[in-house]
């Protein structure tokens, strides 16, 4: 060694580290944009990440008020003697509970509105407060005949603090307005308002009569001492028995934890999924970088830089460009948590505000860098293998890829395990999301390569020059086409898959919609109310259709089988224990039909076992045939029957359906109540119908369809936002990598474009051979994600929702219809310049 | 005379899909301190192989390289790369100037290479001597191809190297500028001392060194400038 010369790791990390940044001129930008793609994963991460921490923390930090007890037990009958007797020993306080729907009445606007009825014992709830506006409303309401009613409610009706509502026979005045309940999410009190009254005046309301659907409930707040889980443990088949249901705080947190780890497991595995494909094209660009370079590497090993030192170059560009992702990522995600909350406040039980989650954040950017960097790292590695003899050969075999390559690969994918199995907290559901996401990933590609395979074919059929060079250009080797079909076709997917599960949602209303369909229905009609409520309604204009008598029963047993044993079985307990409103008729329906067996219209009275009909759904639910006998406990009497046919029920017309239908001749003599629905003209018509029907007969019921049809649109558009959320990323991601894909051939292009036009094409030729590729690449990118929506629409409309897949095709062709412009566009600005530039001066390279 | 170079029945073989190709049998010569020889032949004919191996960018199927006193087979890639960074300078066809590199910063490369200081010094004299130091800023873009390549002559004597490999240093350039490159580059050597190896398609270039091999189907034959002549008629 000379004197003066310096060699060693410091030396080579200074010098390497100066060449790079040399090196890297002019290019930074190009550099960046493609660690934006990156970026936008990241970010994702840390705002998810961070948001996930901010919901746990706050269901952590109130948790019993989520249940408002710590256990609260649930009957839909009123508590037997036998089920008083099992709870009696109970330590701690008591508070009882009522639950039923009802009409509200607003006497001041004149306005019903179908809303919930909370009737409160003393002291419930025992953990965190009801939130009202005058503040101690909650604690005052008790005390008399007053309500606290539902913001929400209040709004819609134009009703103030301290005017009156009527329920029933009992007036009550408004004494505070809910504005928070503890462990209810907003979004309930849009579907259903809720009006809280004390206990001790239901019974003046006169609304739970017999036929009522009542939930009664007991809620308990224990000693400390006492465990309310062993308890519920030790008397889980005695209260199963008793068709009593429970909750404890644990099962709650649980319940409500495992719900949103899931939810925000499967986003922040959407968004790693997003990085993965963003950081693959980023692979794509160092992989295209390092053959460009290629040369000026050989160069370099010839004027004596060792492999280390060239690798320590290409390294420091690379990392680099993933600490740019990572602090941009990082503090864009940031930004982006501060929105997450809004999103979801409508369905989580907990109000919540973001705060800074110094763990998520490292974890996030931790994880971001190390897959970011890998996927960078997988194709430099091939720098190791650059042959200082290139510097000498016209013609270079590209370097081959090598096993470190593949172990970068690898450990990609190993992260990626990792990463799923922390985020579910299971390895098994770990390894299956990733799984199928990987198999997603997997039947883009494959349809990507598919349609690219047919427009290849397509071009050689004899299309015009400009067409068959724009797909020509479409699979050049840097233009990562079949990278930007997955990515942007997995956004396409997304908002097709979400705007045809919506349709699909909402199509199963659209009778509402249709103008001769009915839209109105009312329920809960007592024997000797049908007739004036019939002809109130008649007399509004609203000619009633499908009166229907509703006979609540219960299962008591099946081929002899009590309830009690059924329970220990598989068959789901909501089967067993819920009640079913049953209906009798001498005919079906045009909305059912008869699938298995043959349908009894008329029996006589006295018939000892009565046969009936199940609906498909509920007879696979209870394990049933043909054939099978269900003894149906029908308002305290026990009656046998036997499934004498099975029938496939059109849940989604407005025709009045059950799961259970008997025939005529039986059960005219059993306690019933009527229902009936209607076509209305209007919400004014509407409005005026109800306050007719509940003015003289307060328990009756009533709803407008198309109000509700919009209500649960508009819930449906506020769910919709996390994915919405995510295919935007998608989006933005993959458009992001087009433009970085579409720099980085830049200069080919530019070349490419002034050897056409020096062979004679006109401006024109050349610009639309451009703009065909990039409106293919948008179309291809479209079909992609539009064609695996179809057919995830089409599983979801036929296993899931059971109605037509596709109720509107409209809702695939509007991203279909999006993104090819916008693909345009991106190819319009990026290479209008290019056009202008003399052909000249691009061969001279003095561009 | 010191030795610089010895060549020691070397030979190269490829392999290639199953076959295999001699590229150079038996090749034995050698070159002494000061001394400039030219390698001529035909395309295809071996030449930048030898020179690859001579450089110590390849490794031989059988025979002895010796470079400066060291036996190339018996060093690591990384002690070949020091001893080139050191000792030995290249000259390319092409001219192989880093793009985004600045000419002054191409020139002071295999000096921060060797964490040397004053780099920036010696290489401004140098692209002085090229006639180029008023173009240092600029980048390889914005020189001519006769520019660029002295700019890529002076990076190769910035190290002061004792041998010099030139692959057709004047073969991308016109007649002209081929003559102006030629004279700094034997006027260079002439004043360091350097021994120069070079490779060319071009006679007059070649004829102009005190040795001259001919090479042909991998066989290298010494000639003198006679014999060369009557080779030049020939043809």
């Amino acid at each position: 060694m000379t004197e003066g010369e310096r060699t060693g790791w410091v030396h080579d990390i200074r010098w390497a580290s100066r060449l790079a940044w040399r090196d890297s001129r002019g290019a930074k930008g190009k550099g960046f944009l493609y660690a934006l793609s990156m970026a936008l994963g990241i970010a994702t991460l840390v705002a998810l990440g961070s948001f996930g921490a901010d919901m746990r923390q706050a269901l952590a930090g109130q948790t019993k008020n989520l249940l408002g007890a710590d256990l609260v037990v649930y009957s839909r009958q009123p508590f037997s003697e036998t089920a008083q007797k099992l709870l009696t020993p109970l330590p701690g306080r008591r508070a009882e509970t009522k639950r039923f729907g009802t009409m509200a009445h607003f006497p001041k606007t004149d306005q019903a509105v179908l809303s919930r009825i909370r009737a409160m014992g003393d002291g419930f709830p025992f953990y965190g407060e009801i939130l009202t506006e005058p503040a101690d409303a909650a604690a005052t309401y008790q005390q008399g005949p007053r309500a606290l009613v539902d913001a929400v409610l209040l709004e819609r009706v134009g009703a103030q603090v301290g005017e009156e509502i009527r329920l029933g026979q009992q007036t009550f005045t408004i004494h505070g307005k809910i504005l928070e309940t503890p462990g209810v999410p907003p979004a309930a009190s849009v579907m259903g308002p809720r009006v809280y009254i004390s206990l001790d005046y239901v019974a003046a309301t006169g609304l739970l009569q017999q036929g009522s659907r009542v939930f009664y409930s007991y809620a308990y707040q224990f000693p400390d001492s006492f465990d309310g889980d062993a308890w519920v443990e030790t008397n889980k088949k005695d209260l199963r028995t008793e068709r009593l249901s429970w909750s404890t705080v644990n099962e709650q947190r649980q319940q409500i934890g495992d719900d949103m780890d899931n939810l925000t497991a499967f986003l922040s595995l959407t968004a790693l999924l997003t990085l993965l494909l963003g950081g693959l094209g980023v692979a794509g660009a160092v992989h295209y970088h390092v053959q460009q370079k290629t040369r000026q590497i050989g160069v370099l090993r010839c004027l004596g830089a060792t492999v280390r030192q060239v690798v320590i170059v290409y390294m420091i560009q690379v990392m680099t460009m993933t600490l740019f992702a990572v602090v941009v990522g990082v503090a864009v995600g940031l930004g982006l948590q501060l929105f997450l909350p809004a999103l979801i406040r409508e369905f989580f039980p907990v109000a919540f505000e973001p705060s800074f989650q110094g763990y998520e954040v490292l974890l996030a950017a931790g994880w971001g860098f190390l897959l970011s960097f890998l996927l960078a790292l997988a194709p430099l590695v091939a720098v190791r293998r650059v042959s200082p003899l290139v510097s000498f050969r016209a013609f270079l075999n590209p370097p081959k890829a090598d096993w470190l390559q593949y172990a970068c690969y690898g450990a990609v994918i190993l992260i990626w395990l990792v990463f799923a199995v922390m985020r579910t907290g299971s390895f098994q559901i770990g390894g299956l999301f990733l799984l199928g996401l990987i198999a997603a990933v997997g039947i883009l590609y494959l349809t990507a390569r598919l349609l690219a395979v047919a427009a290849r074919r397509v071009s050689k059929m004899g299309l015009p020059f400009t067409w068959r060079h724009g797909v020509a250009s479409l699979f050049r080797p840097q233009n990562q086409t079949l990278i930007l079909m997955v990515i942007l076709g997995m956004g396409i997917f997304l908002i097709a898959v979400l705007g045809g599960a919506r349709t699909m949602l909402i199509g199963q209303f659209s009778d509402v919609r249709q103008r001769e369909k009915p839209n109105f229905i009312a329920w809960d009609i007592q024997v000797d109310q049908l007739d004036s409520v019939l002809a109130i309604s008649r007399e509004m204009g609203v000619e009633p259709q499908n009166i229907t008598p509703i006979v609540p029963m219960r299962i008591e047993a099946i081929n002899g089988k009590s309830i009690g044993d059924l329970l220990a079985t598989d068959i789901p307990h909501w089967a067993l224990r819920r009640e079913y409103r049953s209906s009798y008729r001498a005919e079906l329906g045009d909305s059912e039909k008869v699938i298995e067996g043959e349908f009894t219209g008329q029996v006589a009275a006295d018939i000892e076992v009565v046969p009936i009909s199940l609906e498909q759904d509920i007879a696979a639910d209870l394990q049933v045939a043909l054939g099978d006998r269900l003894t149906l406990d029908v308002m305290g009497i026990p009656l046998e029957t036997e499934i004498t046919s099975i029938r496939d029920v059109e849940w989604q017309s407005m025709a009045p359906n059950f799961f259970i239908i008997f025939p005529a001749g039986i059960l005219e003599a059993a306690p019933q109540m009527f229902m009936f629905n209607g076509r209305t003209q209007s919400a004014e018509q509407v409005a005026d119908l109800q306050r007719a029907i509940i003015k003289n007969n307060p328990n009756v019921m009533c709803v407008d369809l198309t109000q509700m049809v919009k209500t649960f649109d508009g819930i449906l558009d506020k769910a919709a936002t996390m994915v919405q959320f995510l295919a935007g990323l998608c989006m933005l991601t993959g458009l992001v990598l087009l433009g970085s894909a579409l720099w980085n051939s830049r200069y080919q292009r530019m070349g490419e474009h002034a050897l056409l036009r020096t062979l004679g094409a006109q401006t024109r030729q050349v610009a639309w051979i451009t703009l065909t590729e990039y409106l293919l690449l948008g179309l291809l990118a479209s079909l992609t994600g539009v064609v695996l929506a179809v057919i995830a629409n089409w599983a979801l409309g036929l296993f899931l929702f059971k109605v037509d897949p596709f109720p509107q095709p409209l809702v695939f062709l509007v991203p279909c219809l999006t993104l090819p412009p916008l693909t345009l566009l991106l190819g319009y600005l990026s290479h209008r310049d290019l056009w202008r530039t003399p052909a000249i001066f691009v061969l001279r390279g003095e561009n | 005379m010191n030795e610089i170079l010895r060549v020691a029945q070397v030979a190269k073989r490829y392999e290639s899909v199953g076959r295999s190709v001699d590229v150079l049998r038996d090749t034995s010569f050698t070159l002494y301190a000061g001394e400039s020889a030219a390698i001529v032949g035909p395309s295809g004919s071996g030449k930048t192989t030898l020179l690859g191996l001579c450089a110590g960018l390849d490794t031989p199927t059988s025979g002895s390289l010796t470079l400066l006193g060291a036996d190339l087979a018996a060093m690591s890639e990384g002690e070949r790369a020091a001893l080139r960074n050191r000792k030995v300078g290249f000259i390319f066809q092409s001219f192989h100037l880093m793009p985004s590199l600045t000419a002054l910063e191409n020139v002071t490369l295999p000096l921060e290479l060797l964490g040397r200081g004053n780099a920036e010094q010696a290489a401004i004299t140098l692209l002085d001597q090229v006639g180029l130091a008023d173009r240092r800023h600029h980048y390889p873009a914005q020189l001519s191809g006769g520019e660029q390549q002295r700019v890529a002559i002076a990076r190769a004597f910035i190290n002061q190297p004792e041998i010099l490999f030139a692959d057709e240093p004047t073969g991308n350039l016109d007649l002209e500028t081929s003559e102006r490159i030629t004279d700094l580059l034997f006027t260079l050597n002439r004043e360091q001392g350097t021994t120069l190896l070079l490779i060319t398609h071009d006679l007059e270039l070649a004829k102009k060194t005190g040795r001259l091999f001919r090479i042909n189907h991998g066989q290298l034959m010494e000639e003198t400038n006679q014999q060369a002549q009557i080779a030049e008629v020939a043809l």
